[in-house]
């Protein structure tokens, strides 16, 4: 990236573009820095980082650390729990989300609005509010130590977010083509399964990506709710693994950026609906 | 016909009233029960001890440590990832060559978990060949291994900036989003009037993005009353509780020493001020809805 | 035989009354039209009938059939939505079909009637389109065809052409009245422009503030509106309102409006001095000719249409202007002052009240 590559690119020579151009491109520098740190560190050994050698360019294609990472039988534990949770609590939270959607979207009642503005303000609270009520309600069910709980709070937790990005969708929905459904013979839940869902995929992708990245990178829960190494999702595992790698760093490192892996490919290729997610659950929250 | 439509709303409503209802409702509540007993987080008898707890907050130095460390997290939240992310989003929109790239590249660290952004970090902080160090040395030409996370004046300052990191790319598209939804035709009217680029932002971009400014200033508040994880990861609220936050705080009470009724206090505190926060911005979504639409 | 009977409905939202007592009674085959200003309450009207809004008092009745609590789909109607209503997702083919596969009808039966539906309406080289591929005129026709398909005793129309721009609209007009010479269904119309309303119906209804006004043929409204309100609101350019008294010169019952002076042919049932509003229609004016004149005016604005000319002309002592309907390219321009003339003999007088005292020849 340099000036040249910028005033190619305009037919013009605008000295102000340029300037921004210069300025972005440093800071764009600046914030990548630490993600090209870790990547360094990951093709690296552990005797080149502590001799500080981190900052140079890898002569070599080192992949060790890689290596070690995905033979970790534990590394694989960890991946396929937190799938086992992100993918049931991902489909749950939106199908739940889409059921009060609807509701408050098509067929609103006295005191709807209100219901629905307690719901969505459920997604700003801090989790701390309600982990031990939770701890002690899944202990005394005896769900500790398994995937369950993470499963239901997830689950919970998304139904705020779910229920107001479907909502919002619904809403969009023009009222005439529910209503020239129900004149056909269609009920509710028809107009919501033949009408207002094939209508709504964008949404549902949307929703999908977001939920599981936020259950993807999610910590706190799994955290309260498990012990043992079995149970671990990989956040926690890659915490976990940290104590017992400590001081190779090349294998955190390497740790790091397989434990992100999914996410950073949703992020990869649903950019758009990500970043649209994040607005539309930001801008009318 | 009215009739059908209110069975639909009741069994559309159920499924997922009930689940809300039972993982988050009901556990808020009975977080305001725990808090006024002695609860330790295993044995079945406890008792009530009144306001007890919420005394104790008053002269527990850990809880005042604590608050006042939020309290700096979320100025901190407030200034630097909403003044970075506007200044990126007004660099950005002005047609610069390769702005979705630029765009992308500010907004990569959202979608990492914050596990992972606070391992990051503690590697730039890393006292011998940390980023941050080396930098330092490279411009300085000492030679200092400074321990940014083990001591006590600069810990907490350091997780911020991390967190920072992270939460500029959400404010940046927040205000991405906002800038597009200005009518084209009031930028064109500036140019016709003759407005310099300084005028045009500060009397009428600046003013229109009100309403984007005030989900970032909310947003920003709220994650920063929610911060742990990446606490949790790099400094676990140390050295010497420097670096505590209320959310660090409930957490090392109730599952560190398990004084879960202690705990509650606490977290009944954090729901009052998110409590505070969000109907705060209810309010000015509202306001901002009358003026703007 | 009636096939749609309302009795006095009523609707309100809240405290709010929009629909206030309706009684009407369409025949089997009528075109019935619904028309009046906005916000008077034709959509929640037909929608009542439709079944999509509940009715707060009253019954409606289809074929003899109290269905005032009958769900939408077993009213036997059909509706066509100014928006049409599309469903994007679809074909038009299943958009058509979309109420019969929803029935679990035969796959046999569907095909057929999609055949004969699509032909009335030429659309089967259409059928495999998704809507938003179709033109606006085409989209309309779909919406119609998945209303043909039902065969239903009424079909409700809420303003559907006034999507459409002004020649399509003249078209889908024509198109409307064939379909309905050929299905000789029972059809209700909700509308905005007159034109439609006076080629298209059988019958007028015509609505204010949740009240019929009057009910009638097009030509009837048109002679013989009951009120002012009918008056104006039918017939274009809006008829011209006077405001005058009732005196007898010469013998001869005269209605005096500032420098205007209208001979009422018959006698009217009016005391001399009473206040009463005269409406003569633009097109029973002219300037200068034949007719009595009934004042001087000085001619404000005039509008060329092309086939016809309107001159809008001030009176002293009249507030409004006075509008006169001329022939294509009258000898007219604005300062003009001119002898206006009583061309056509229709004089109507409402009292105060504003209902029609006696419009005659
Ligand atoms: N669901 C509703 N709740 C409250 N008021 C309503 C509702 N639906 C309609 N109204 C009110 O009822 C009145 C009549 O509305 P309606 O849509 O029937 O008018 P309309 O004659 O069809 O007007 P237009 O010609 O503009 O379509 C309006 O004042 C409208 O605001
Ligand atoms: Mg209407």
């Amino acid at each position: 990236m340099n000036d040249r590559l910028a005033s190619a690119a305009m037919p013009s020579f605008n000295p102000w573009q340029a300037a921004i151009f210069v300025c972005l491109a440093v800071l764009a520098l600046l914030f990548l820095a630490p993600t090209i740190g870790v990547l360094l560190s990951s093709l690296k050994t552990t005797e080149d980082i502590a001799l500080g050698k981190l900052w140079s360019f890898p002569t070599s294609l080192y992949l060790d650390n890689f290596r070690t990472v995905l033979a970790d039988p534990a590394i694989h534990t960890y991946f396929l729990n937190t799938l086992l949770i992100a993918v049931p609590a991902t489909a749950g939270s939106i199908v739940l989300g889409i059921l009060s959607g609807y509701v408050f979207a098509k067929l609103p009642f006295r005191g709807s609005d209100v219901l629905f503005l307690a719901i969505v303000a459920g997604m700003f609270f801090p989790p701390q509010v309600i982990l031990i009520p939770l701890f002690r309600l899944f202990n005394g069910l005896g769900l500790l130590d398994t995937l369950w709980p993470m499963i239901f709070v997830h689950i919970a937790m998304g139904i705020p977010i779910c229920t107001l990005m479907m909502r919002n969708f619904f809403a969009t929905v023009p009222a005439a083509l529910r209503e020239a459904a129900i004149i056909e013979g269609a009920s509710e839940w028809q107009v919501l399964t033949k009408v207002a869902l094939p209508l709504s995929l964008p949404a549902l992708a949307v929703l999908s990506t977001l939920q599981f990245t936020w259950i993807w990178n999610d910590f706190l829960w799994p955290l309260i709710f498990t012990q043992s190494d079995d149970k671990r999702t990989i956040m926690l595992g890659l915490v976990f693994l940290q104590g017992q790698y400590s001081v190779a760093w090349g294998i955190q490192g390497a740790l790091s950026l397989i434990a992100s892996l999914p996410t950073l490919i949703v992020f990869l290729f649903f950019q758009r609906y990500f970043i649209k997610g994040m607005t539309m659950g930001a801008v009318k929250g | 016909m009215e009739k059908d439509k209110t069975l639909w709303r009741v069994a559309m409503l159920i499924p997922p009233l009930a689940v809300f209802g039972i993982l988050v409702v009901w556990p808020l509540f009975s977080s305001f029960y725990y808090s006024i007993t002695n609860w330790n987080g295993f044995s079945a008898d406890y008792r009530y001890v009144g306001f007890d707890n919420f005394l104790q907050i008053f002269h527990d130095p850990l809880f005042t440590r604590a608050a006042v460390n939020t309290v700096i997290w979320m100025l901190a939240a407030v200034i630097v990832p909403t003044g970075l992310g506007l200044v990126l989003a007004l660099l950005i929109d002005s047609q610069v060559p390769g702005a979705s790239v630029f765009k992308s590249i500010f907004y990569l660290p959202i979608c990492l978990s914050a596990i992972v952004v606070g391992q990051i970090w503690v590697w730039i902080y890393q006292p011998d060949w940390g980023l941050l160090n080396t930098a330092i040395n490279l411009v300085t030409g000492g030679n200092s291994h400074f321990a940014w996370l083990a001591k006590p004046g600069t810990a907490l300052y350091a997780v911020i900036a991390a967190w920072s990191w992270q939460q500029t790319g959400l404010a940046m598209v927040i205000f991405l989003a906002g800038l597009t939804a200005i009518p084209p035709d009031l930028i064109e009217v500036c140019h016709i009037e003759g407005a310099s680029s300084g005028q045009r932002i500060r009397q009428v971009v600046l003013p229109l993005l009100r309403p984007a400014t005030v989900v970032v200033v909310a947003l920003g508040v709220i994650n920063s009353l929610k911060g742990f994880d990446i606490l949790y990861i790099m400094t676990g609220g140390g050295p010497f509780n420097s670096s505590d936050t209320l959310a660090m705080h409930m957490y090392n009470e109730s599952f560190k020493k398990y004084h879960m009724g202690y705990g509650s206090a606490i977290s009944v505190v954090l729901f009052l001020i998110a409590l505070a926060i969000i109907f705060a911005y209810f309010r000015q979504l509202r306001k901002v809805d009358e003026i703007y639409e | 035989m009636s096939t749609l009977t309302l009795k006095n409905i009523r609707k309100s939202f809240g405290d709010v009354h929009i629909i206030k007592g309706i009684e009407l009674d369409i025949q089997s085959g009528e075109f019935v039209v619904f028309v009046g200003p906005s916000g008077c309450g034709k959509s929640t009207l037909l929608r009542m009938i439709s079944g999509l809004e509940t009715t707060s008092s009253g019954m409606i009745s289809i074929r003899d059939r109290d269905v005032t609590h009958v769900p939408p789909a077993r009213r036997g109607i059909a509706m066509v939505f100014q928006s049409y209503a599309l469903f994007p997702h679809m074909s038009v083919a299943d958009n058509i079909t979309f109420g019969l596969r929803l029935s679990h009808a035969g796959k046999d039966e569907v095909t057929k009637k999609l055949a004969e539906v699509a032909d009335i309406l030429q659309l089967t080289p259409l059928l495999d389109r998704r809507p938003k591929q179709l033109s606006g005129g085409q989209r309309q026709r779909v919406a119609i065809g998945r209303a043909i398909i039902r065969n239903p005793d009424v079909f409700l129309f809420d303003e559907p052409l006034s999507n459409l721009d002004a020649a399509l609209r003249v078209q889908m007009r024509l198109e409307i009245a064939r379909l309905h010479q050929r299905l000789k269904a029972t059809m209700i119309y909700v509308t905005h422009d007159q034109v439609e309303a006076m080629t298209l119906a059988d019958r007028i209804v015509v609505l204010n503030a949740g009240r019929i006004e009057q009910v009638g043929a097009p030509i009837d409204l048109y002679e013989h509106p009951a009120n002012r309100f009918v008056a104006q609101f039918i017939g274009s350019p809006k008829m011209n309102f006077l405001a005058a008294k009732i005196d007898v010169v010469e013998g001869r019952q005269m209605a005096v409006a500032g420098g205007i002076a209208v001979q009422l042919g018959d006698e009217v049932p009016a005391q001399p001095g009473e206040d009463v509003t005269v409406g003569i229609r633009p097109e029973s004016l002219a300037i200068g000719g034949e007719g009595r004149q009934i004042c001087q005016a000085r001619i404000a604005v005039v509008e060329r249409l092309g086939s016809e000319t309107i001159a809008y002309a001030g009176v002293d002592g009249q507030e409004e202007l006075l509008s006169i309907k001329l022939p294509a390219n009258p000898q007219v321009r604005p300062g003009d002052l001119v002898p206006v003339t009583m061309t056509g003999q229709r004089v109507h007088v409402f009292g105060r009240d504003g209902i029609s005292i006696r419009s005659q020849i």
